[in-house]
């Protein structure tokens, strides 16, 4: 089971610092979090980049992870 | 990447392909464009820093025959239909459509309130005075104390504190709240021996890039308009102006012009739409030039900034706790980099118990635009300064105390990830025998030192590599060239192809003639937009070994491609790349190579800087005498411009720190847009920069690179800091350390 | 629209009538460092702008039995090259040489520093300290006005409308004369005067200081001589002491304002130092002639 990890911002929506998922790519995660997790919705979760096992992802859409993946949602880094 | 491998062309210094235009004056930039029929845009900007827009009346303008245009915030269509239309976040694009015309409120001094086109540059700015303007004048709110105090006028009705405990009920001029921690941050100071905590501020700052915004639009109805402008990212500029303007993309053509530098404040729109209206109304082209007073107050400068830091440490010097709380000056409209300065305010260090808690706030000073880095300058400036003072006060070497603290591959970041391979280390070890720490600190000079992190970004590439039939090819790719990246492209494409860099010209092409690009910003461009060079250089690699096969009648497999040349694997023949090209024609027809990517794996970049100020105690004054830039670049491509980007990043992040600051009036009036008084360093300034680069590969990149744009500018602030506090004895808390400020120091130690 | 009318006169005489018949404003221009920057903003109203460089002697550097005669509207560049103008005024060359930058130099007069009469002008306190005198002409003759006494105000001087600049006369100094110029500025070049302090001394055989002035500038409306400053160095060795007492004279003198180059206390104080320093090196050229 991968194991999504919260910041402190989002912990206000999720509840929980952390927990552990079935899911092994980015479109069942949203869905699994979604579903288990209602304040944690779509409108939070898609503008955020995710970070896979310390690899940040800008754009998850189709990123799959390992099962025992460390999974974190951040603010997507924009730069000068 | 995880070995060292030897390379033909990366590493070298080759001599960069747009060098020769520039030094010689031939490249054409923002202003250079001028066509048949072409008439000039000027804005009429508010005097006054916060007021209501009681009239705005065009008609005299109008009715003067030397007036051929006017646009005004109504020109805009809807900016609800337009944000449906292009999903895009509505509030985001309302902001910036009353950015660039002011909407019913002027928010700083040099706000946009209407245009006019007229035949010459000066009709135009003659015209403007018949535009008829009645305001209201509010006082302004100049400093993040003001905003956040109790009584402050509130610059927007309906902004709303996000990212509260409990939810906003009242207006504030704080936009948002963010809030990041890991472990138990009391225990960690329960823990620590000694603590300390201090307050440090940083002023309002200007990139300072030479070439002020400029543009030629003219405006098509039966195909695309045309924008040629200076550009960090001309693909998000046409995406800008289409949902401005409520246009599909197809009806926009950008060319990027060479560019006058950027450091992160051209990534967004300000002329460009204006002249669009302007053209469409006249029908003509229509150019627009700042002045370099609008630059200054009416472009997007770096945010100024109040942190608190406090950090605890045992007497071992072991890190126990360490807590911020950051505001950031967003200007005129809501997006500060707070975010970003969050994230990154402690993140050199491996600590169990952080806390961190940033603030976005707005005030009547122009909106913020990235600068190098955005955010973390003036977050790990506070930080900084605060680790060498506890490392002082433990009796600890400020290179042992960081290597002691220092974030490696599997620190936990306060932000989420965890780090990969990362080279603090390695740059605090390089520090550590670099010759600069080794020599003996001069009479009357002080030393400083800090470290700096960001995390560079990947993202969307696209390039096409077209070989010619004698060889000789065209790179084709749509991230404009801020600091070399060119010389860099030709570099790796040469490796793969193993033909001479110089044979391959890369161009930056309009929006046309390429895919999308993300901007270049974010270090990424030779990071991600070499990556796609790579891969649409073995796209070409794959294809030449199938045109040889096809001549020597072999399958693809059998045919081996190194340096330049084919072998063929069952017998003697071997063909080069040339040859190849020149048959083309017999096999298949000509030769092509593509790639669109969306880069991930960009590797964060360390620095470590070293500085040696002379300060005059009579007067105040600094004076730079040694500095050295130490960084992580994983590998250097092209290893002059890589010092160069530790070089000018160095400068920046000095004048930053010495003498640079927006000067605001009581009345928020900004007193001095220009160069004269606002003061970035001169050549005669400083001693040459020493750059050191250091190179632990990033393992997702065919060759290691780590972008290296804008770590270099984040260290030299605390290391200037410390410099300075070291040569007078005193500690600094604010940015500049201007003269008038060190000598008061100075003058009340006495 | 700008309606200028530029007029390039070969004879005083001429500049003089352009001048006092002028119906529209008039500027008179040298190297139109600072002129035509001053211009850039004006896009309603006539001007006249007369030339007068081209006037024969406007750039020239003569010496007399007892004087130096300046053009001025000879450039900085031109003044700076001339090893036998340094040799006598070390002081006021190298305030000529810290004008904008050796661009800027190449256009920039000393005249034009003069009628410009900024506060901040690098040469006018060096030009004070020696006793410079501005040969004035006007359509009824010419007249002699002392430097300090030449300026007025805040970009103001006595010069009537149909008056012209025609030359700046420097008088020879004594013997064991020499004289120094320091300004501060946060950077090393391309910056205009925080504080600045010019200072002349004559030094006796024993190294007593028997003659001294000393002015200052971009501390006041214009710039000062400051008697004070001088009389705590005449008659001393030019000791500690008395160089703090004309230092504390200096700061007392100036009467400066914050502003976006610096702040009241900082100028005061910094005008002293200046002064302290350049006492210093004024001292130490009379040594080495």
């Amino acid at each position: 089971m991968a194991l999504v990890c919260f910041n402190a911002s989002l912990e206000k929506h999720a509840g929980c610092a952390n927990l552990t998922v079935a899911a092994q790519n980015y479109r069942a995660l949203l869905e699994e979090l979604t579903q288990r997790l209602p304040q944690l919705t779509q409108e939070v979760l898609t503008p955020l980049a995710l970070v896979i096992d310390g690899e940040i992802v800008q754009e998850p859409f189709l990123a799959d992870f390992s099962a025992d993946a460390e999974l974190h949602f951040i603010e997507k880094i924009a730069a000068g | 990447m995880s070995e060292a491998r030897e390379f033909k062309h990366i590493g070298q210094r080759t001599i960069r392909p747009d060098g020769f235009d520039k030094v010689t004056g031939k490249a054409n930039y923002g202003a250079d464009l001028s066509l048949p029929g072409m008439i000039w845009g000027a804005i009429l900007r508010s005097p006054h820093a916060h007021a209501n827009i009681k009239k705005l009346d065009v008609s005299r303008a109008q009715a003067s025959p030397d007036v051929l245009a006017i646009a005004t915030f109504e020109d805009f269509p809807s900016v609800n239909a337009a944000a449906q239309r292009n999903g895009s976040q509505r509030k985001d694009l309302m902001d910036t459509a009353c950015n660039i015309f002011a909407n019913q409120k002027v928010l700083y001094h040099g706000h946009a309130v209407a245009a006019i086109a007229a035949r010459s540059q000066a009709a135009a700015i003659a015209a403007l005075d018949l535009i008829d303007v009645e305001y209201e004048v509010l006082t302004p709110v100049l400093n993040i104390n003001d905003a956040i105090s109790a009584d402050a006028p509130i610059l927007h009705e309906t902004m709303m504190t996000q990212g509260l405990a409990e939810p906003a009920t009242e207006a504030s001029n704080v936009s948002a709240r963010m809030e990041l921690k890991k472990g138990d941050i009391e225990a960690g100071f329960a823990a620590a021996d000694v603590i300390v905590e201090r307050a440090y501020d940083t002023p309002t700052v200007h990139q300072g890039y030479i070439e002020p915004h400029a543009t030629t639009v003219v405006f098509n109805d039966n195909g695309p308009s045309m924008i040629w402008c200076p550009t960090q990212g001309h693909f998000d500029v046409r995406a800008r102006v289409a949902q401005l303007m409520n246009l599909e993309l197809g009806q926009i053509k950008v060319v990027a012009s060479e560019i006058g530098g950027g450091f992160g404040g051209k990534t967004t729109v300000y002329l460009e739409p204006v002249a669009l209206i302007l053209s469409k109304k006249s029908g003509r082209p229509v150019k627009m030039e700042m002045s370099r007073g609008d630059v200054f107050r009416a472009s997007g400068p770096a945010s100024a900034s109040q942190s608190r830091i406090k950090i605890g440490a045992k007497m071992d010097g072991t890190i126990t706790a360490m807590q911020a709380t950051l505001h950031y000056e967003a200007g005129a409209f809501q997006g500060s980099p707070m975010g970003p300065g969050c994230m990154t305010v402690f993140t050199p260090y491996d600590v169990e118990n952080l806390y961190v808690e940033g603030f976005d706030v707005v005030v009547n000073k122009p909106k913020v635009a990235a600068y190098r880095a955005p955010g973390a300058p003036q977050s790990e400036f506070a930080a900084e300064m605060a680790v060498n003072e506890l490392a002082k006060k433990i009796g600890m070497d400020p290179i042992e105390f960081r290597l002691k603290n220092a974030a490696k591959e599997g620190t936990q970041t306060i932000y989420g990830p965890k780090l990969k391979v990362v080279g603090l280390v390695a740059c605090l070890e390089a520090a550590k025998s670099s010759p600069h720490y080794n020599a003996p600190i001069p009479e009357n000079v002080g030393r400083g030192l800090a470290a700096g992190f960001w995390f560079n970004i990947g993202g969307q590439s696209s390039v096409i590599i077209n070989l010619n039939p004698d060889g000789t090819g065209t790179i084709i790719e749509g991230s404009p060239d801020i600091g070399g990246s060119r010389a860099s492209m030709q570099m790796m494409a040469a490796e793969i192809l193993g033909v001479a860099p110089s044979s391959l010209n890369p161009i930056v092409a309009d929006t046309e003639h390429v895919a999308y690009n993300q901007t270049t910003g974010g270090s990424r461009t030779t990071f991600a937009t070499g990556m796609a060079v790579v891969e649409a250089a073995e796209d070409i690699v794959e294809q030449l070994k199938a045109r040889a096969a096809a001549m020597w009648n072999v399958t693809a497999e059998q045919v081996d491609f190194t340096d330049g040349v084919a072998h063929n694997l069952s017998g003697e023949d071997q063909l080069t790349l040339a040859e190849i090209c020149a048959s083309a024609e017999k096999t298949g027809g000509q030769i092509s190579g593509r790639a669109n990517i969306n880069a991930r794996g960009a590797g964060p970049s360390f620095a470590v800087h070293i500085c040696d100020i002379k300060v005059d105690k009579e007067t105040g004054k600094t004076d730079v005498v040694r500095y050295t830039a130490i960084q992580d670049a994983g590998k250097a491509i092209h290893p002059s411009y890589v010092e160069g980007q530790f070089q000018g990043g160095a400068v920046q992040g000095i004048g930053w720190a010495l003498n640079e600051e927006y000067v605001y009036s009581k009345d928020g009036i900004m007193e001095n847009a220009g160069f004269l008084d606002y003061r970035i360093p001169l050549a005669s300034d400083l001693p040459e920069i020493e750059a050191i680069i250091v190179e632990v590969p990033n393992s997702f990149h065919p060759f290691g690179v780590r972008g290296v744009g804008e770590t270099g500018i984040i260290p030299p602030l605390a290391a200037v800091g410390t410099a300075v506090a070291e040569a007078i004895g005193q500690p600094i808390s604010s940015l500049p350390c201007s003269p008038p400020k060190i000598l008061k120091l100075l003058m009340a130690a006495h | 629209m700008v309606a200028l009318t530029y007029h390039a006169p070969d004879s005083l005489e001429e500049a003089v009538q352009l001048l006092s018949t002028a119906r529209q404003p008039v500027k008179v221009l040298s190297g139109g460092t600072d002129l035509i920057i001053q211009m850039q903003g004006l896009t309603q109203d006539e001007r006249l702008v007369v030339d007068v460089k081209k006037i024969p002697g406007m750039r020239a550097a003569d010496w007399s039995d007892d004087h130096l005669r300046l053009g001025p509207s000879m450039s900085c560049s031109q003044f700076t090259k001339r090893q036998d103008i340094q040799a006598v005024f070390p002081g006021l060359v190298e305030a000529a040489y810290l004008i904008g930058s050796t661009q800027v130099q190449g256009r920039a007069s000393l005249g034009g520093n003069l009628c410009n009469a900024s506060p901040a002008a690098d040469t006018i306190p060096a030009l004070i300290v020696n006793r410079a005198v501005c040969l004035i002409q006007g359509p009824n003759g010419t007249r002699r006005v002392n430097v300090e006494d030449f300026l007025t105000g805040v970009g103001k001087q006595c010069l009537a409308s149909d008056e012209l600049l025609v030359a700046i006369e420097v008088p020879k100094p004594a013997a064991r004369t020499s004289d120094a110029y320091l300004r501060f500025i946060p950077r090393t070049e391309m910056d205009i005067a925080v504080a600045g302090a010019a200072v002349s001394v004559t030094l006796d055989d024993d190294g007593v200081c028997s003659n001294a002035r000393v002015a200052i500038g971009a501390v006041a409306p214009t710039a000062i001589l400051v008697p004070s400053a001088a009389e705590a160095l005449i008659g001393t060795k030019l000791d500690d002491d008395a160089l703090h007492a004309a230092a504390a004279a200096s700061s007392q003198a100036a009467n400066p304002i914050s502003d976006r180059r610096g702040t009241v206390e900082f100028r005061r104080h910094v005008v002293g130092v200046l002064t302290k320093r350049a006492a210093k090196i004024a001292a130490n050229r009379v040594g080495a002639v």
